[in-house]
């Protein structure tokens, strides 16, 4: 019977570590029992979601695709061709995409439903950039708006599923994202309207998002904090 | 048990209103904390699974309070009565995961078998360990009738042949409660093990195997019975795990210690009727030696552990359920009241279980062919850590269902016990 020479525990013949402190067993050969460890089952329980998605994407499905469908078929018969039900169409294919998105997949591919969603708001701010009266603005403003807030998602939300960024870290990228986002907002915008480039309520938001971003950095090295904001936000 | 449906009635068709314990289990559950514990029986011979299959069928007709189905009502979670076969599954290296609507077939329990082990998986609005304790036991006893094997009807075996008695499905608490005064629920909050997150809802089990009398021995040199000395050990690792981590502000350290409310009010009911006491230490007041925990703890016990105080504990409950704005909210709000609860009231008040289910007794033709008993409680991200103990053939059996990936506290507890004297036999799931 092999013990740990560091815990001073009996171990199982079958053992190669200490289950306490991960030191290994050394043990003469012949003295192992490989064929003790068929007591232990090599099966795992996945964990189950209570949430059914093929229902929830049926639902959502239903609810937008009928209203959309009675809409077309209005807009339509009233004889001046296709209108205002492509507004109405338009949402609720972007509205299903925003809803439906996170489930297609058995795996939760994120970046790949944030792509999915920008695409749809895209999509959208396209189809009503091109009904009367239209304006000329998706290209200089609604593309690099959108385009920006999808790849500012993205980053912090693959800085944080790769666990580049954890905890507090997160909030503080968060933050930062979020003051990135207004300044690129401000620029796009002054730029389509006066030609011209000049900070103004952005940096409002950049002079409240960096403090409180530092704030979380600070935080995040203090462990019983994060531990107890974690406790707090869990249960 | 308060039936919905005539006590005295085919079990089809009958609903059963879940105890007062047992209404809080639904509303806080999820894949987190998924309200399983599990007794696990250890044979000498590999279980036939046919005649697991047929014991089951079996026994479930003698307790039917088992098969049953979670069901939500307009303002209460109930249990409908199923005559549908539960189906034994193979055992998983990681028990005590979430109950499923497909795998498990809605219904509350799952029974399990893997080479000579059999299992019985149990979500706590269904009953409590000793009731569970009772279910396994017949479980087996019927299972080696089955293999040529006798097994009498005596030590918590039930007998097969008769039919179910209302009194095993009795819910109890509001007798015991009586007409004590409720208690208030206010405790500071307890400190809580720190770690990584072990991925996949993922847990670790860790065993200890010890010689009960050495434990005796032990428990017995300081007075103490064996559930105080393995609480005051318990809480000495926790409060220098707590120590080590050196905090600026020390939190205390309490364990929850489930009671066992069959021994001041006897009853045959195999649903939940256990209470708990919080027994702890508030590190604020500076260091204690482990004699002095150990006096600590015997006192604190000896005082908290009474009829009067537990029926206090219990009328606090039957309080809240009767309570007419609790009664008058619709189910989908009193969910979130409840988890609000909870929230306030449950983990947050302290730092990890300690359960133990004393020493399982067995008929002598059953003990002839069971090696061992396990018992473990379910995986709880609030308190990370939880232990659970029972004894049985001479050896006390000590698991430690983790959820985080430093087995810091198993390491700290175990290596005690040895430094105490005590020869401790480790294994765990990962091996």
């Amino acid at each position: 019977m092999p013990y740990c020479v560091n815990c001073g525990v009996e171990l199982s013949n079958t053992a190669r570590r200490c289950p306490l402190c991960d030191t290994e067993v050394v043990l003469p050969a012949g003295l192992r029992s490989p064929a003790a460890n068929g007591s232990l089952p090599q099966q795992r329980d996945v964990a189950v979601s209570a949430f059914d998605k093929r229902l929830w994407i049926q639902v959502v499905s239903i609810v937008m695709v009928i209203p959309a469908l009675i809409s077309v078929v209005l807009d339509a018969i009233s004889g001046d061709g296709l209108t205002w039900s492509l507004y109405v169409a338009a949402s609720l294919g972007a509205v299903w995409v925003w809803c439906v998105s996170p489930f297609l997949y058995r795996r939760n591919i994120v970046p790949l439903w944030i792509a999915l969603d920008t695409a749809a708001l895209l999509g959208l701010l396209y189809v009503v950039n091109g009904l009367p009266p239209s304006g000329g603005w998706f290209v200089p403003l609604a593309l690099p708006i959108s385009l920006g807030l999808g790849l500012l998602t993205l980053l912090v939300v693959g800085l944080a599923r790769n666990r580049i960024l954890r905890e507090l870290h997160i909030v503080a990228a968060t933050l930062m994202s979020i003051s990135a986002f207004c300044m690129l907002v401000e620029a796009v915008v002054d730029l389509y309207l006066t030609g011209a480039l000049r900070f103004q309520w952005s940096l409002l938001v950049l002079a409240s998002c960096v403090p409180l971003a530092l704030i979380a950095v600070v935080l995040q090295r203090r462990r019983p904090i994060v531990e107890g904001m974690k406790m707090w936000l869990r249960m | 048990m308060r039936s919905g449906g005539q006590s005295h009635a085919p079990a089809v068709g009958r609903w059963y209103r879940l105890d007062n314990a047992a209404n809080v289990y639904p509303a806080i559950r999820s894949q987190k904390r998924p309200g399983l514990f599990r007794i696990a029986a250890t044979l000498k011979e590999p279980v036939q699974p046919e005649l697991l299959q047929q014991a089951l069928d079996k026994t479930l007709k003698r307790i039917p309070s088992f098969s049953v189905r979670m069901r939500s009502g307009l303002f209460w979670h109930y249990f409908s009565h199923s005559d549908d076969r539960v189906c034994i599954q193979e055992d998983v290296v990681n028990p005590c995961m979430s109950l499923s609507s497909g795998k498990d077939n809605g219904f509350q329990i799952r029974v399990r078998h893997h080479d000579r082990r059999v299992a019985l998986e149990v979500f706590h609005s269904v009953s409590d360990g000793s009731g569970a304790l009772v279910f396994l036991k017949t479980l087996l006893a019927e299972y080696l009738t089955l293999t040529g094997i006798s097994v009498p009807a005596t030590h918590g075996v039930l007998d097969r042949e008769a039919a179910p008695r209302p009194a095993e499905e009795a819910d109890e608490f509001a007798a015991f409660a009586g007409r004590s005064t409720p208690r208030s629920r206010r405790e500071q909050r307890a400190y809580h093990v720190s770690g990584t997150r072990l991925p996949h809802r993922y847990l670790t089990i860790t065993t200890g195997t010890l010689p009960v009398d050495a434990v005796k021995v032990a428990s017995q040199r300081y007075g103490v019975s064996v559930t105080e000395y393995l609480t005051a050990v318990y809480l000495c690792v926790l409060n220098d795990i707590q120590a080590s981590e050196h905090r600026r502000r020390a939190r205390p350290v309490k364990v929850e210690v489930p009671v066992n409310l069959r021994q001041f009010h006897p009853t045959e009911t195999l649903r939940n009727f256990s209470s708990y006491v919080f027994v702890g230490i508030d590190p604020s007041h500076g260091d204690y030696t482990f004699e002095e925990l150990l006096s600590s703890v015997h006192h604190f016990v000896r005082y908290e552990a009474t009829d009067k105080q537990l029926r206090s504990r219990v009328a606090t409950n039957i309080r809240t359920e009767r309570n007419p704005i609790v009664r008058a909210m619709p189910l989908f709000i009193k969910n979130r009241v409840i988890s609000l609860g909870y929230k306030l009231s449950g983990p947050a008040l302290f730092t990890s279980v300690l359960t133990n289910l004393g020493v399982v007794h067995v008929p002598r033709e059953m003990a002839e062919h069971v090696e061992m008993f396990d018992f473990n409680l379910g995986p709880s991200e609030a308190t990370r850590v939880d232990c659970a103990a029972l004894g049985y053939n001479g050896k006390l059996r000590i698991n430690f269902t983790r959820v985080i990936q430093e087995p810091l506290v198993e390491h700290a507890f175990f290596t005690f016990l040895v430094r105490q004297g005590i020869p401790v036999k480790v294994e765990s799931n990962t091996e």
